[in-house]
């Protein structure tokens, strides 16, 4: 009984299924309605004012400039010869602040700080 | 881009915010998804272009939230779903007709623009005699070609009340349509 009505249903339903609509325009009204959302990367070029535009622009340019820096001065190289230093002293030297890297790491964070305020504002 | 999978194309829309890719993706479903609107609104296709508008929409801004755990038309359609739902909830309570049971039930009206009429024994009107769970999931299974663990993950509802829709709404269909003498060929 019940396979039956399965192939009453699925032959009442058979063209039904295999019915295509024709896009008529209808892509088109879609992608004309779509509204400014920023996807992904987008989010990064996307910006509501000048001044957040011309922040992330920066932030971008020294992001850039640290990885040219880091390549060209062969940052791996370096890190991994201060680390092998730092691994070597470590317990036979007794700790020190590096004014120097101090003052850069405290430089570091109030870049962030300002770029963030400035992004907020 | 024909060749470029639903996956790359999604992926294009959300890391690059490339429209061009999400054009192709309306092309590709406009058609069930617009279908899968005029069989649940048995055959208002004004109502349905709106609704599969709106339901693009929505994909296009929460596309970031796709992961990919089911195929992007699974993902589409479970929002069609609920676009379809949230507006019966909005225009429910004042086009409920005369005598229908308190969630709208069973539709018996003849809606105002029927699109893909000329069937020998028309289609939405047999719809029509299902409750609205049952008609949503007889429309997945029998015309869009969904089985019944994607018909689950589509609305939202277990299994097992999937099946208990489908058998009802199959068994109301199948007395329907000998009641109205469409025999099988």
């Amino acid at each position: 009984m019940n396979e039956d009505n399965d192939l009453l249903l699925k032959q009442f339903f058979s063209e039904a299924a295999q019915q295509t609509i024709d896009d008529n325009g209808f892509t088109e009204r879609v992608m004309g309605r779509l509204p400014q959302v920023s996807h992904g990367l987008g989010f990064f070029f996307a910006s509501q004012s000048p001044i957040k535009h011309f922040s992330r622009l920066w932030t971008m340019f020294c992001i850039l400039v640290f990885v040219v820096l880091f390549v060209i001065f062969d940052g791996w190289q370096q890190l991994a010869i201060q680390f092998e230093v730092l691994l070597r002293t470590m317990s036979v030297s007794s700790f020190s602040i590096n004014l120097l890297m101090l003052a850069s790491i405290l430089f570091g964070l109030l870049f962030v700080g300002v770029e963030e305020s400035v992004s907020r504002a | 881009m024909a060749t470029l999978t639903d996956l790359s194309l999604v992926v294009q829309v959300a890391v690059a915010g490339n429209r061009r890719a999400f054009d192709e993706l309306v092309r590709r479903y406009q058609s069930p998804v617009r279908r899968f609107f005029l069989n649940l609104t048995l055959g208002d296709g004004q109502l349905s272009d709106d609704l599969a508008q709106d339901t693009f929409l929505k994909a296009y801004v929460n596309i970031s939230k796709f992961r990919g755990l089911s195929s992007f038309q699974t993902w589409l359609m479970r929002i069609a779903y609920n676009v379809f739902y949230d507006y019966k909830r909005k225009v429910l309570p004042q086009s409920l007709p005369i005598g229908s049971e308190a969630d709208g039930l069973v539709s018996d009206y003849s809606p105002p623009y029927r699109e893909g009429a000329g069937l020998s024994l028309d289609i939405y009107t047999a719809l029509a005699q299902l409750k609205p769970d049952e008609r949503t999931c007889i429309t997945l299974q029998l015309i869009d070609g969904y089985d019944i663990r994607q018909v689950a993950k589509i609305t939202g509802l277990k299994e097992g009340t999937v099946k208990s829709h489908l058998s009802r709404g199959k068994e109301k269909m199948a007395n329907y349509l000998k009641e109205n003498g469409y025999e099988r060929r």
